[in-house]
């Protein structure tokens, strides 16, 4: 389909919305959501180097991945925890001053493409470093459980754009969709956790 | 059947076996530990590709197992790698007997050493970097304790091994492209940039070793060790694999001196930052990371002996840090911490969990008579002149540990009120083999030269 080629812009730009938004929102309905979405426009730039059926593995393990999250959110509430005294400064002028400081440099960077993959598009490589440099950003920042989970998976998105272009092979594909689910599942544990599952409260003497 | 199939089987039984015991936690160490066992004397004595008389019939168990157009091989250049990391992982789960670190332990322990295990057998050998990232994950599953509200080191964990996956894989794609033959000097600047990044997430060099203390606070002390012995052995072994597939990189002698550098200032700065600490499973997991400094002198000696000592060292290491957690953890069941305040005199109490601490403690610092001395002894010798920074760097990290051991034992044995309270036979069993198992391998150092052999699949470096 030439047209996910031709229209390619409109991800990479969609991509780098979605992961600063990502940075500041606090809503944790509405980062779930942007985080789909994200999904989406990654999968997107993925299919510039990918057959479309391929690429939309990604998309699909990254939705699962946000059901997975968004299950584990609903059972302990929507509200999102306040970040820890005394850590970084979160208030939203310094994440926004943040995203956008981050997002200039990775323009910069990511502009005439990447040479040591020549064979990535320059667009799909500015996508790609938008997603890696403000997922950095995400993790770098943020203390919450759900926070870091999204900034982790944003990274893990930008690398796959890239490197779909380096290894396009199923086996790959299909490795990398695995750890998507993972990192989803251990999150969603960090923030729920197993009742029970603790030492002190073993059922034998 | 193939050998990497066996090994995936038994470990998924021994993980479901051990997962369905865990309300029996005593059981489900039995079962991990002898499972663990079971599949690494397989992984070491199983007649590869040769046929055999089994149950009346003739067998034959093939190295190789394809899955989704990649392939897992056990052969003569890893069987001892991964055998060695399944005896280590049985050692480990045995101790848990005693140290009871969660309900969970067992099974993601067990998912985690299969994770490790696939990284060794993996072809091509660069979607290790995969299967690391999957054991991290089991790793946080294992240090995550629900009711602790910090989640910090965990999910610092699992951000830096995603890092380094990622590094991996494009280095290992650099370095494919590559080849043998080391491209012009900026390819090869860059991929070997892009593989310092990610084995200095491996094996924790700072600033990537935020998350070791940040656990050490919250995390199960065992479980903290069983975490921290899988995934050094795992970066270790997978630094080995690279160095040992790639000529220029092992003719790259600034990256060998850069490399005894590194674990230079990790045996000076983890020493001293033992030293300095007031909890001691954050002296321990400093003290660690001084330890791990000693492995990269090592591998920066670039000998044959070096890589050798190298995996003796992570043998050693695993045996004191067990014993020490162990005996830190029954420690802890007695006060509310573990801080100075806390276990003062609680040595006089439980004198055998704090001479398993104490005794752990001095085989991470590499002290004469513990686990942690030989291979010290022989990394000096081999180091003699020639690296005289990394000779001094070693005394002095090993001087300042050994310094703060006997600062805690001080701790742990001064008068407090209340005596000695009793303690269950299979502890004081536990603790006592432990403290024993840290002398014998001090006072025979031939008992390292079968674990020397997990080396000796690396036939490039092990000529």
């Amino acid at each position: 389909m030439p047209w996910i080629r031709d229209l390619v812009l409109i991800p990479a730009v969609a991509a780098a919305l979605t992961a600063g938004l990502l940075v500041v929102l606090d809503d944790r309905r509405l980062t779930l959501a942007t985080l789909a979405a994200q999904y989406l426009f990654a999968a997107w730039l993925a299919a510039a180097s990918l057959p479309p059926g391929v690429a939309a593995v990604k998309l699909v393990s990254g939705l699962l991945a946000c059901i997975v999250l968004a299950i584990s959110v609903a059972a302990m509430g929507w509200r999102a925890p306040g970040e820890r005294a005394g850590a970084l400064p979160t208030g939203h002028a310094f994440r926004w001053i943040a995203v956008f400081l981050v997002a200039i440099v990775a323009f910069a960077v990511g502009r005439d493409g990447w040479s040591a993959i020549p064979t990535l598009e320059p667009v799909v490589a500015l996508g790609a470093m938008f997603l890696l440099a403000l997922g950095m950003l995400q993790i770098g920042i943020s203390e919450d459980t759900l926070r870091v989970g999204a900034g982790i998976l944003t990274l893990l998105s930008g690398f796959e754009v890239a490197y779909a272009a380096v290894e396009p092979s199923l086996a790959v594909v299909a490795l990398l969709a695995s750890v998507h689910l993972g990192v989803a599942l251990v999150v969603s544990y960090l923030l729920v956790g197993i009742p029970g599952a603790a030492a002190g409260q073993e059922g034998e003497g | 059947m193939s050998a990497p199939a066996v090994i995936a089987l038994g470990t998924l039984a021994s993980a479901v076996l051990a997962g369905l015991l865990r309300g029996r936690l005593r059981a489900a160490a039995a079962a991990a530990a002898l499972g663990s066992a079971s599949i690494g004397v397989f992984a070491l004595a199983v007649r590869l590709e040769q046929p055999f008389l089994g149950l009346g019939l003739s067998l034959k168990i093939g190295s190789t197992w394809s899955l989704l157009g990649r392939s897992l091989i056990l052969d003569e250049g890893n069987r001892a790698a991964v055998g060695f990391l399944y005896l280590a992982a049985a050692f480990l789960f045995g101790g848990s007997w005693v140290a009871r670190p969660g309900r969970y332990f067992h099974l993601a322990g067990l998912a985690a050493v299969g994770a490790v295990a696939a990284s060794l057998m993996v072809r091509p050998f660069l979607f290790a970097a995969i299967f690391l990232e999957l054991a991290a994950m089991g790793a946080v599953l294992i240090l995550a304790r629900p009711g602790r509200s910090s989640r910090r080191g965990a999910l610092r964990l699992l951000a830096l091994y995603t890092m380094a996956m990622l590094t991996a894989l494009l280095a290992g794609w650099r370095v494919e492209i590559l080849g043998a033959a080391g491209g012009t000097v900026e390819e090869a600047l860059q991929a070997t940039v892009l593989l310092g990044v990610g084995f200095s997430i491996l094996m924790v060099v700072p600033p990537f070793h935020h998350w070791l203390p940040a656990e050490a606070d919250a995390a199960h002390p065992y479980a903290l060790a069983f975490v921290a012995i899988l995934l050094q052995s795992a970066g270790l072994f997978f630094l080995l694999r690279f160095l040992d597939g790639y000529q220029w990189l092992r003719d790259n002698f600034a990256l060998y001196e850069g490399v005894r550098s590194i674990g230079a200032f990790m045996v000076v700065a983890g020493g001293c930052m033992a030293a300095a600490q007031a909890t001691f499973s954050r002296t321990v997991a400093y003290a660690l990371i001084a330890d791990l400094g000693v492995a990269l002198i090592s591998i920066g000696g670039r000998t044959p002996q070096g890589y050798q000592l190298a995996v003796g060292l992570l043998t050693a290491h695993a045996i004191g840090l067990a014993v020490c957690t162990l005996g830190l953890t029954v420690l802890r069941s007695r006060t509310d911490g573990d801080h100075v305040a806390a276990l003062r005199g609680t040595g006089r109490k439980a004198p055998l969990a704090a001479a398993a601490a104490f005794a752990g403690l001095l085989s991470l610092a590499g002290f004469p008579l513990t686990a942690g001395f030989p291979v010290r002894w022989s990394l000096l010798q081999s180091l003699e002149s020639a690296d005289l920074t990394s000779s001094l760097a070693i005394l002095v990290g090993a001087s300042v540990v050994a310094a703060s051991a006997l600062r805690w034992l001080g701790i742990l044995i001064a008068e407090e009120a209340g005596g000695e309270t009793v303690q269950p036979i299979d502890e004081r069993i536990f603790l006592a083999g432990g403290v024993f198992f840290c002398v014998l391998f001090g006072t025979f150092p031939q008992l390292f030269a079968g674990i020397f052999e997990a080396a000796r699949g690396f036939t490039n470096l092990l000529p």
